[in-house]
């Protein structure tokens, strides 16, 4: 039986759901997205515990390492400090949840959340649409600035800005692509590279020694 | 290919909207304050910073920070000096061997304390009396009551004995 490199993400329902016409079951796909959130929820919860303390243990130094690998990003690109305090959840979460997202799944058995462009571009085309309203209803018209940077001649202005749209629209498709698109094949690869190693092993002889290549790049890529 | 199959694109973006909903939501209401606070009240110690009465409006925040910051910090750290007392009674408080780095951090904890203890008086003394009219607002102190919570707070710090358990 040939088993393809593209079943470890089918989408299993688990507990069938359907009103109406509509298909909302709790499939692997949620479930592990569940998992995501609960374990982003231990995490912070034994960072934060008691309030924490002056001299932090081990849980709370990595959550403020993390606190403060994050902030320190989003000081450097956003100057206001009222929009940095109202952004910075939102990118924290963000960050954290694929991030873990990520991690989870590299577990065996498990499923990859992000291996799925619906996810991806879910998340990216949703925080394209709430930075545009966001920008139309603080700057108004003069959000359209963003479309024009500093110093150009005027003559390339035209084409400047129809360039700097196509990109501006564009970017949401490419992060939610880039993302789908390293999970979806590094994945795929890591499961080929398995399926090399063990059917070089079934074969025996020069092959069961020569297995351990595919077998020490999957190693190295996990 | 699975990611084709769109049956299944209404369930994913559903669920993903839920969960991920609720993480921010519970993010922005309790992680990252309880995180934030904490990582405001260690600078604020570590860099011995007083504080000087701030301009009108900035008052009544800067001494709910100093207020709500002590009260996190001594809470936290009288039970970590209890503990660092069930160490040096000879007993651990879940029956584990003890180890450098507890001791190193148990330690630490107890000079913070100090520390903090000794800091909170100096934090709102020398400050003038309610100003007069016509000074500035430099000349101000703190609200009264400001004042008085904040050594109410230091001073249980410092004279009273802590809760210390005798194992």
């Amino acid at each position: 039986m040939v088993c393809s490199p593209l079943e470890q993400f089918a989408i299993i329902p688990l507990i069938p759901i359907e009103i109406g016409p509509f298909f909302l079951s709790f499939t692997n796909s949620s479930l592990f997205i569940l998992v995501t959130l609960q374990t982003t929820l231990a995490g912070v919860k034994a960072a934060t515990r008691q309030g924490g303390h002056i001299v932090p243990n081990a849980w709370e130094a990595v959550g403020e390492m993390i606190y403060d690998f994050v902030h320190t990003v989003v000081k450097e690109h956003i100057a206001p400090p009222a929009v940095k305090q109202r952004v910075f959840p939102l990118i924290f979460g963000t960050f954290i949840f694929l991030a873990l997202a990520n991690l989870l799944g590299m577990i065996p058995y498990s499923v990859t959340v992000t291996s799925h462009f619906i996810c991806t571009l879910g998340l990216a085309f949703s925080l394209f649409f709430g930075i545009s309203v966001v920008g139309f209803q603080t700057y108004g018209l003069h959000f359209f600035t963003l479309l024009l940077p500093r110093g150009v001649p005027p003559a390339l202005v035209p084409f400047l800005v129809i360039l700097e749209l196509i990109s501006y629209c564009f970017r949401a498709l490419s992060l939610g692509i880039r993302l789908f698109a390293n999970m979806m094949a590094g994945h795929s690869l890591v499961k080929i590279l398995c399926g090399f190693a063990w059917t070089m092993a079934s074969m025996g002889g020069l092959m069961y020694v020569a297995c351990l290549a595919p077998f020490l790049i999957v190693s190295a890529l996990i | 290919m699975p990611q084709l199959d769109q049956f299944t694109y209404l369930t994913q973006l559903v669920w993903l909207c839920v969960f991920y909903c609720t993480l921010d939501v519970l993010l922005f209401h309790d992680g990252l304050p309880l995180l934030s606070r904490r990582l405001k009240l260690r600078s604020l110690l570590s860099a011995g910073v007083v504080f000087r009465a701030g301009v009108g409006q900035h008052e009544a925040s800067w001494g709910g920070v100093v207020i709500e910051g002590v009260q996190r910090g001594v809470g936290s750290l009288s039970s970590s000096e209890a503990r660092a007392c069930q160490w040096l009674a000879g007993k651990s408080s879940a029956g584990r061997p003890r180890t450098k780095r507890t001791y190193g951090a148990l330690l630490g904890e107890i000079g913070a304390s100090s520390m903090l203890a000794r800091a909170v008086p100096a934090l709102t003394s020398g400050y003038a009396e309610p100003a007069a009219e016509g000074a500035t607002p430099r000349d101000s102190g703190w609200p009264a009551e400001t004042r008085k919570k904040i050594n109410r707070l230091g001073a249980r710090r410092v004279l009273l004995p802590s809760t210390r358990t005798t194992a």
